[in-house]
């Protein structure tokens, strides 16, 4: 064997042996332990702590576009109560589906819209995270004791094809993180 | 000839298994299957022909039983052939959908009866479309051994 023969069987020794380290590391037995234990963590948040959500539709936009994705981090409401102005994940017959809402009304408030503007307990109510233009008109509703008003951010949307109301506090996963 | 007979038993171990499959299948199983051949039949794909909307339509109301009561979104259909011309004006208006049942949750009350809560999911045109999603509780009861939805109606979330 000449020594450029030997050169390339050399390099392509070190190549394989790079190669090997890239994927299964210097110690293969390490490697797949760090994988169970990254696959368990994994499983353990994404499916208790951190529910990843694809979002469908428009009626948050412009803050949340159809496609978008997020995470409904399900703690959230553990020591909290929601607040107002919070984006929320709202449960229906199990957590694969769920409505993605922003509570704007608060547990024994009375809730309306009028020519677009929120009237809480007879006032207006200013809406920071409202960017669009709207005429809704709703009237008053008594918001109950273990409830919350939600509603979208797309207020170009008529309230008619639009999703809003009451929903109980036991229906509110958990809040979204962006 | 050994090559044969082990063709043989493997052939006969498939035969088996499949027969097995069918006796052990539990009530829950059966439901699922039932509901799951459904939202297949009330899916549209996109230029679909008017005959086969009819026939699936027709298809679909097979699931109920002939006194079905459906109240979804405020609309109460009653029977067999109102359910069918129902869903064949809902799918003949739209040119795909795309019907999901999801988060099933079954609940076999005793040996002819079960309830069921579930999320249903129409997307308009594939996945990219609009999608509306209700949570649907469903009654069904077992005629002559198959599993018919007796009722359904819509869970209002957001009231």
């Amino acid at each position: 064997m000449n020594t450029k023969a030997r050169r390339a069987q050399a390099i392509s020794a070190k190549l394989k042996r790079i190669l090997k380290i890239l994927t299964i590391g210097r110690n293969p037995a390490r490697t797949l332990k760090r994988i169970a234990v990254t696959a368990v963590l994994c499983i353990i948040v994404f499916r208790g702590f951190l529910i990843p959500a694809r979002l469908q539709g428009i009626s948050m936009e412009p803050a949340y576009r159809n496609g978008s994705i997020n995470f409904i981090n399900t703690m959230a409401y553990r020591t909290a109560e929601p607040r107002r102005g919070d984006v929320v994940g709202i449960q229906l017959a199990g957590r694969g589906v769920m409505l993605f809402k922003r509570i704007i009304g608060l547990p024994g408030e009375k809730l309306g819209f009028q020519d677009g503007q929120l009237f809480i307990n007879g006032g207006q109510f200013p809406e920071p995270y409202i960017k669009t233009e709207s005429d809704w008109t709703m009237p008053e509703v008594q918001i109950g004791p273990d409830e919350y008003f939600a509603a979208g951010d797309n207020r170009r949307m008529p309230i008619e094809n639009h999703e809003l109301g009451r929903v109980r506090i036991n229906r509110i996963t958990g809040k979204a993180v962006f | 000839m050994k090559r044969i007979y082990a063709i043989i038993s493997a052939l006969l171990l498939i035969v088996f298994l499949l027969l097995a499959r069918g006796w052990l299948q539990t009530e829950q199983a059966k439901i699922k299957r039932n509901l799951s051949r459904l939202e297949s039949l009330l899916s549209k794909e996109e230029g679909e022909p008017a005959a086969a909307g009819i026939i699936r339509a027709n298809r679909a109301a097979e699931y109920f039983t002939g006194d079905c009561r459906i109240q979804v979104n405020g609309f109460n259909i009653t029977g067999k052939a109102e359910l069918s011309a129902a869903i064949h004006n809902v799918r003949s208006t739209a040119p795909g959908i795309k019907v999901r049942f999801r988060d099933t949750e079954i609940t076999v009350k005793n040996s002819g009866s079960a309830e069921v809560y579930l999320t249903a999911t129409a997307a308009e045109g594939g996945i990219t479309g609009e999608t509306l999603a209700r949570e649907v509780r469903v009654m069904l009861l077992k005629q002559n051994g198959e599993w018919k939805i007796a009722s359904a109606e819509t869970i209002e979330v957001l009231r």
